[in-house]
């Protein structure tokens, strides 16, 4: 039987039109599923700076399920909602958790792969807590960390939260390119996660501060004060939780009555700075609904807003100089994405608005008329799509979640079920002796 | 450098059985391995391409002839007598034409497409594949490429339990 060479195999592996497909062919054979499990195939499949919509799988929201078929005890569960082509399912087994017991689990916040949830004890939320019970889960593999408990002396709210996985840092970044220089490109460190910062607010000192947990350390390091309130005479309000994590850096945007800032936490230190954007409220003009947000574009940090019909999207991204940190930066207008509307139904309101960093999609809650909805808009076409109605009505905001495809294959081909490295080399040591003849 | 022939630069291909082949160097060209070989002067003589039959260097060619930029004798762009779109339809349909050979002379292409790095024709090669395996069922895949399944019965179980994602 004739065997085809490897590099027929992966011109055609490259081509597969997406992640079922080429995970279906890795089963195939030993010899595919080494193939595809090559970091260096994976990144060609996804290259690290174009968006790939279909890294955003679906959403996280609270939901309440009863804890048995014979108890009246309800449980407060992070459910799954799929996003319109994603490969996984409501309730497949993407949400299961490690059991929290009598936990309310709510999500806070997602990065590549990871949900940060907030443990509670009882069913009632209240608004500030002294104590933090969080969580990092990987949903995928159903497993979960317990963080050490966030204390502060006084109660406090979460404003913000950043998940750092390993290749965030600049050192790992220049590691890597160092090593693609050499041509030998890593992933693994990807797949776990290094940091969680979080960005809390004293409401009687009206102070923000950043707690910062590293995955090597047993406690969070003590809250540091984010900026001088009597600097900022004029109250700073936070406009995302989630942050924007890109050039070594988690960002999120606050704004006053005017203008708007980004408070950058370094990746390496936790240590923050403010930055006034030269763009204001003003020049934004009225156009504008709501609020823009923080995203990333080609890996430099950029500024999303939505027009009033929710027809357009415009873009900025910041043409500041990384050192000088702590000036206003430049931000230009780059890009006009023209949204096709699956239906023309004006949006009175929107809710909550979120732009994935890997996909590259735009996640819109809104309400046109009396009926709630979520859309997906894809900036890079400008389509439009609506995902299920489940979000509406009493549910939480939802969390999108999104994976970085290279980082997951590896962790599902590296698996224990295959020692993959050491027949890897004897299935190619075969295939060359065979190909030689 | 190449032989010169009607003012038109020429270069000889020759593959593994002994066949040679003269073609115009931009009809060479559209294949990038042979480009840097002209470009870095180590095309002086007849370039031999290993590993690619007579049969299945003078199907490549043939594509290369097809999708080459025509030029004129001067070497001048492309005369716009026939508009563009008409002429992308008319290059579908001849590829659509081409690609009708048989599984083992696909493979041969793509194989051929890839060392030659002719994206055009890897790609018109390779996506014909896909399309043809990418709905089917993991057997189908397996006796369409020839690979042999060599998972044990548990192995290939545990891959589908934990991966349901994949196997809806």
């Amino acid at each position: 039987m004739e065997t085809l060479p490897d590099d027929v195999v992966l011109e055609i592996l490259v081509r597969m039109p997406d992640a079922p497909h080429l995970f279906r062919c890795a089963a195939t054979c030993k010899r595919w599923w080494f193939l595809v499990a090559q970091p260096s195939f994976l990144r060609r499949r996804w290259p690290e700076d174009t968006h790939h919509p279909s890294s955003l799988l679906g959403f996280f929201a609270e939901e309440y399920r009863s804890a048995g078929p014979r108890s009246y005890k309800i449980r407060h569960v992070p459910s799954f909602i799929p996003a319109p082509s994603s490969p996984f399912r409501p309730r497949s087994p993407i949400a299961s958790f490690a059991d929290a017991g009598d936990m309310r689990e709510l999500p806070l916040a997602s990065r590549r792969g990871f949900l940060l949830v907030h443990l509670l004890a009882g069913h009632h939320r209240r608004d500030a807590y002294k104590e933090f019970n969080l969580a990092v889960c990987d949903p995928l593999s159903g497993t979960s960390r317990v963080l050490p408990t966030l204390k502060y002396d006084r109660l406090f709210r979460i404003k913000g939260c950043a998940i750092l996985t390993g290749c965030c840092s600049k050192q790992q970044q220049q590691q890597q390119q160092q090593q693609q220089q050499q041509q030998q490109p890593v992933l693994s460190t990807c797949s776990a996660f290094s940091k969680v910062l979080i960005i809390g607010f004293d409401n009687d000192d009206q102070q923000y501060s950043i707690s910062m947990f590293s995955s090597d350390e047993s406690s969070w390091r003590a809250p540091e004060n984010c900026f001088d309130p009597s600097e900022h005479g004029i109250q700073l309000a936070p406009s995302q939780v989630n942050a924007v994590v890109c050039q070594g850096a988690a960002h999120w945007l606050f704004r006053d009555n005017s203008n708007f800032y980004t408070l950058h936490a370094s990746v390496e230190t936790g240590h923050t700075t403010l930055t006034k954007l030269s763009l204001t409220l003003g020049s934004l003009g009225r156009n504008f609904r709501d609020v823009p947000r923080l995203s990333v574009t080609n890996g430099v940090l950029s500024l999303l807003a939505l027009h009033k019909k929710c027809l357009r999207a415009q873009i900025w991204t910041c043409r500041g100089d990384k050192k000088s940190r702590g000036c206003t930066r430049d931000w230009r207008h780059t890009k006009m994405i023209k949204l096709e509307r699956p239906e023309q139904n004006h949006t009175k309101i929107v809710h909550y608005m979120w732009a994935g960093e890997r996909s590259g999609v735009l996640l819109i809650k809104a309400s046109p008329y009396f009926k709630q909805c979520v859309y997906v808009a894809n900036l890079q076409t400008g389509t439009v799509e609506e995902v299920i109605d489940k979000f509406c009505g009493e549910c939480t905001t939802p969390i999108p979640f999104e994976i970085d495809w290279p980082a997951f294959f590896m962790s599902r081909l590296a698996g224990d079920s295959i020692n993959q490295a050491k027949l890897g080399e004897t299935i190619l040591s075969i295939t060359n002796l065979l190909g030689g003849q | 450098m190449a032989t010169r022939e009607a003012g038109k630069k020429m270069i000889m291909l020759k593959s593994p059985d002994g066949m040679e082949f003269e073609v115009e160097e931009a009809v060479a060209m559209e294949s990038q391995t042979i480009r840097k070989m002209i470009e870095d002067d180590c095309a002086d003589t007849a370039i031999l391409i290993p590993n690619i039959n007579s049969k299945i260097l003078s199907r490549v060619i043939e594509y290369c002839n097809k999708h080459v930029p025509t030029t004129g004798a001067t070497g001048a762009a492309a005369s716009d007598t026939v508009a563009p779109a008409a002429l992308a339809e008319d290059l579908k349909i001849w590829d659509a034409e081409f690609i009708k050979v048989n599984r083992a002379t696909r493979f041969n292409l793509i194989q051929a497409a890839s060392y030659l790095n002719i994206k055009g024709l890897l790609d018109l090669t390779s996506q014909t594949t896909i399309d043809t395996i990418s709905d089917n069922s993991l057997e189908e895949i397996r006796s369409f490429l020839s690979t042999k399944n060599d998972y044990l019965p548990e192995e290939e179980q545990t891959i589908r339990r934990e991966n349901q994602w994949a196997f809806q």
